[in-house]
């Protein structure tokens, strides 16, 4: 997961404007912006380029990093690319049906009591 | 979009992941990334924000016309609990002109920590201000450090004319105990609102944030 490097260098600055790499999209398809920790995963195996008309390389390595399931925020951290630009690759991707919401965030409004009580396990084992 | 993603499709009690989002708030250079590196991993994560939103007189456009969008960085930390238990931690943008961040930053979220420097109380008054809002639980973690005044954490609680519900802890944002002790007592926090044995913390504004809010 280092080859990002190419694209993003925090020193010289950045080769490829971000939303180049959506074709200028600033908006995800289908108007569904992921929450940052929305759980999604691979649908399957990223498909070899020929296969996949359409798919830039950023998508072909995020459907890469799905294959286990990840939060938005993450994929983004790992891609060292800007959320929005992942938003919207995501959205492509979903779409698509490469990629799958598997679970949106817990949600406060959610969280049952139980649920909160082993949080709070979690925290007083740290 | 051809399905709309529910909320069933990931079963619980299977591998599926349950995050947790919190967020760390308070003003500019308060610690919030010292806090959030003390206890979890910390990434940064970058967004790309059009400049008519964040840089109205602050980002100097002249000879890089081309400019649309500008680099906002934040910093998170996950702390996994078991397999499928995740906490987020999400630092807010400290500078007033990402302000705009805070509702995606704040969709969901299951409370706050407000990171205070007493030197600079005033800071507070945004953060605190915007969950009362919302109606997000949060607690009050005043930073003790060296050469920071001590005060009695009561007269904070006056300075930032707190509810006496909000739980209001001392703090070192460098040392994990301290740090792990500022959520368990924001996860109570929330369990206690959530359980009814008190009632929500914020469900009441005062008549004049009401009536300014209209909502």
């Amino acid at each position: 997961m280092a080859e990002y490097d190419r694209w993003v260098d925090r020193e010289a600055g950045r080769v490829v404007r971000p939303y180049a790499l959506t074709g200028g999209r600033t908006d995800p398809v289908g108007g569904t912006v992921l929450d940052l920790i929305s759980v999604i995963v691979a649908t399957g195996p990223a498909p070899s380029a020929p296969k996949s008309r359409g798919l830039g390389p950023e998508h072909r390595k995020l459907i890469g990093l799905c294959q286990a399931p990840m939060t938005v925020a993450d994929v983004a951290a790992d891609m060292a690319l800007p959320l929005g630009v992942v938003r919207v690759l995501l959205a492509d991707l979903v779409q698509q049906k490469y990629i799958a919401v598997q679970a949106r965030q817990a949600m406060r409004a959610q969280a049952s009591p139980d649920l909160l009580r082993e949080v709070l396990d979690g925290l007083r084992s740290l | 979009m051809g399905s709309a993603p529910s909320d069933a499709r990931g079963t619980p009690g299977d591998s599926s992941l349950t995050p947790f989002k919190i967020l760390v708030a308070g003003g500019f250079g308060v610690g919030k990334t010292t806090l959030v590196g003390s206890i979890s991993e910390i990434r940064p994560l970058r967004t790309e924000e059009t400049l008519t939103q964040v840089g109205v007189g602050v980002d100097d456009l002249s000879g890089v016309g081309g400019k649309t969008t500008t680099t906002v960085a934040m910093d998170f930390g996950r702390i996994t609990m078991g397999k499928r238990l995740a906490l987020y931690l999400f630092g807010t943008p400290g500078q007033d002109r990402f302000w705009f961040m805070w509702d995606d930053l704040a969709y969901g979220a299951l409370g706050a920590v407000i990171l205070a420097d007493t030197r600079r109380l005033v800071d507070c008054f945004p953060s605190v201000d915007y969950f009362e809002r919302r109606g997000l639980p949060f607690v009050v973690a005043v930073n003790v450090f060296d050469g920071s005044p001590h005060y009695d954490p009561e007269d904070v609680r006056i300075a930032l004319d707190l509810d006496s519900q909000v739980p209001m802890v001392l703090c070192d944002a460098r040392v994990r105990s301290s740090v792990k002790q500022v959520l368990i007592t924001l996860v109570e926090h929330v369990l206690i609102g959530e359980t009814g044995d008190v009632g929500p913390a914020h469900a009441e504004l005062s008549p004049a944030e009401a009536g300014a809010e209209g909502s």
